[in-house]
């Protein structure tokens, strides 16, 4: 009995002399039990002037506790904001781990930059880490993949835009505005969202020039959290719409129906789009009248045509226009016209309405008047 | 009894004693009227012709039953004006004391009536003329078909022709005021007041006919 007494008071020695002898580290090793176990860079990558975030996660590998007195982030190329928050840190526990969180602004040209993380330890001794951190200016990529070979005034075209990513990194919140000035569109923004690396994607507007301009439209994305754009230009200048529709008016005829004229032929639309609302007329110094004044045709497909009659006031040998009005699929109005005469129509197509006869007619007026008043003149004188 | 020069250019001497007899002879009158009869049908026809060119083309056919109609129309027509005349003629110096019977009216009246054959020749032949190398308009809505040709008769060449008929008619007034004295037995004054007031009255229905247009 009196021997397990012994060997039990020399465990409880043991006990008490290791003790000490463990929490008697040295600085080294204390610091050999710090580890970083992981970093995030936020956004992966940065561009100029971009404002992130660098994560570092430190772990007490060992068995014994760490004073930990501050934790920093130097950088030469980087600024680094961290306001003081790691001054004092304090002890970590062993197998705990402990998060430092530092705001970085990239105020630096293109590179990748080691920002140095310093883990100051109350004891003395240290641990040091570098962080890479990528700085790429490269933008997001906008170009015009469809759009009209010239533009009308007031005509609606589609225009087509990509957009792709030739970062490193994924950017959020990608968007397409036109950026208005002299144009309009149907829709006011095109939502993209997310794009990865080496993603592109497609946009559509549909854009309404006014007057000769440039369209500028934005694509507008985040960084992280930071805003970015791209521009990209789409010149406007009007020119002649070689897909429109085209009215060609012929077959042409100008009869005369007494004092007025009538004038019938074939409407065909020899472009390529359809030709909505079309409507044959006459123009001044031509005054439509009853019972045509008007000749609407209606829906022209390419290629197709029709019959039309109108008629209409002039004097003779005026030239008159022939105009046929029509609309695009927007509603835009276009005219077509060519010029009719009415000289060799009908002045008269009357026989004898020259003034040669006229003067026949009245000449044979006046004959019938002497033969007919000689003769009653004689009738009477005669007994 | 005079000869038949003497109708047209001396009718007191064609007229002079013409109506002794109880019954006047009414076969040249009649003949007289058939001719103008005649003459104002094939003129009628023609117009009827042109004016079926308007027709919608399903309506074509109609062309031939129009030049009918207006033949027989306007021969029908050239008796009545005969018999109208008369009537007038005849009423109106019965006012101014006339005493002869109807035929002599009737026979006066019908032999007055010999000028206008030849400005019915002469309106026919240019109706013909005129007529044949007008354009016809195209026209779709038959409503429009009055308005059209009512537009092309109201022409300086027709008014002219309008005109030739008024003089030949003022010689036909001639003829009649003094077959009217010798048919009714009344003064020259009698008769040409019973003449002139129906041909004065048809003179400026005709002028109001065109100005109206």
């Amino acid at each position: 009995m009196k021997g397990y007494a012994v060997l039990a008071c020399a465990a409880l020695l043991l006990v008490l002399l290791a003790g000490p002898a463990a929490a008697q580290l040295t600085p080294a090793e204390e610091a050999s039990q710090l580890a970083v176990t992981s970093y995030t860079v936020e956004p992966e990558v940065f561009m100029y002037g971009d404002t992130g975030t660098i994560k570092v996660m430190v772990t007490n590998t060992g068995a014994t506790p760490v004073a930990v007195s501050r934790v920093k982030l130097y950088s030469n190329d980087l600024s680094v904001y961290d306001d003081g928050n790691y001054d004092s840190v304090g002890t970590i526990g062993p197998g705990n781990s402990l998060p430092f969180t530092f705001t970085v602004v990239a105020d630096t040209t293109d590179g990748i930059y080691y920002p140095f993380f310093y883990v100051d330890l109350r004891d003395a001794g240290s641990l040091r880490y570098r962080i890479p951190v990528t700085v790429d200016s490269t933008g997001l990529t906008a170009s015009v993949t469809d759009k009209p070979d010239a533009f009308s005034p007031d005509k609606k075209e589609v225009i087509t835009i990509l957009v792709g990513n030739p970062r490193e990194n994924t950017v959020n919140a990608v968007e397409v505005v036109p950026v208005k000035d002299g144009f309009s569109t149907v829709q006011t923004a095109s939502f993209i969202g997310t794009l990865v690396p080496d993603q592109s994607a497609e946009v559509t507007f549909e854009a309404t020039p006014m007057e000769e301009t440039v369209m500028t439209f934005a694509v507008r994305y985040r960084n992280g959290i930071n805003d970015h754009e791209t521009l990209v230009d789409v010149p406007v200048t009007f020119g002649e719409d070689k897909k429109r529709a085209e009215i060609v008016l012929n077959n042409i005829i100008v009869e005369s129906t007494g004092t007025t004229y009538m004038v019938t032929g074939d409407v065909t639309n020899a472009g390529l789009e359809d030709a909505k609302s079309v409507v044959v007329t006459v123009a001044m110094p031509g005054i439509p009248v009853d019972p045509y004044r008007s000749y609407v045709v209606g829906a022209l497909e390419p290629d197709d045509f029709a019959g039309f009659e109108v008629t209409f006031d002039a004097n003779p040998g005026e030239e008159v226009p022939l105009v046929a009005i029509y609309k695009d699929v927007d509603g835009n109005l276009y005219e077509d016209e060519i010029i009719m005469t009415t000289a060799d129509q009908v002045p008269d197509s009357r026989p004898g309405s020259g003034s040669e006869m006229t003067l026949l007619w009245i000449g044979l007026v006046i004959v019938a008047i002497a033969v007919v008043g000689g003769i009653i003149f004689y009738s009477w004188k005669k007994k | 009894m005079g000869t038949y020069r003497d109708l047209l250019v001396n009718p007191r001497a064609f007229f002079d004693g013409m109506f002794s007899e109880e019954k006047p002879d009414l076969k040249i009158p009649v003949a007289i009227v058939v001719v103008i009869a005649l003459v104002s049908g094939v003129t009628a026809m023609t117009v009827s012709s042109v004016t079926a060119q308007l027709m919608p083309a399903e309506l074509e056919g109609m062309g031939t039953i129009m030049g009918a109609v207006g033949f027989i129309a306007a021969f029908i027509g050239a008796f009545l004006m005969w018999v109208i005349w008369a009537g007038l003629f005849h009423g109106i110096s019965a006012l101014r004391s006339g005493k002869g019977s109807f035929n002599n009216t009737l026979a006066v009246t019908g032999y007055g009536m010999v000028p206008q054959i030849i400005s019915g020749i002469i309106g026919g032949v240019f109706s013909w003329w005129y007529f044949s190398g007008v354009t016809v308009p195209v026209v779709t809505d038959p409503l429009q078909i009055q308005a059209v040709v009512t537009d092309m008769m109201a022409t300086p060449e027709l008014m002219m022709v309008s005109v030739i008929g008024i003089i030949f008619l003022l010689w036909s007034a001639n003829i009649w005021i003094f077959g009217l004295m010798e048919a009714r037995r009344i003064s020259v004054k009698d008769a040409a007041i019973s003449v002139l007031i129906p041909v004065i009255g048809y003179i400026i229905f005709s002028l109001w006919q065109y100005v109206g247009f």
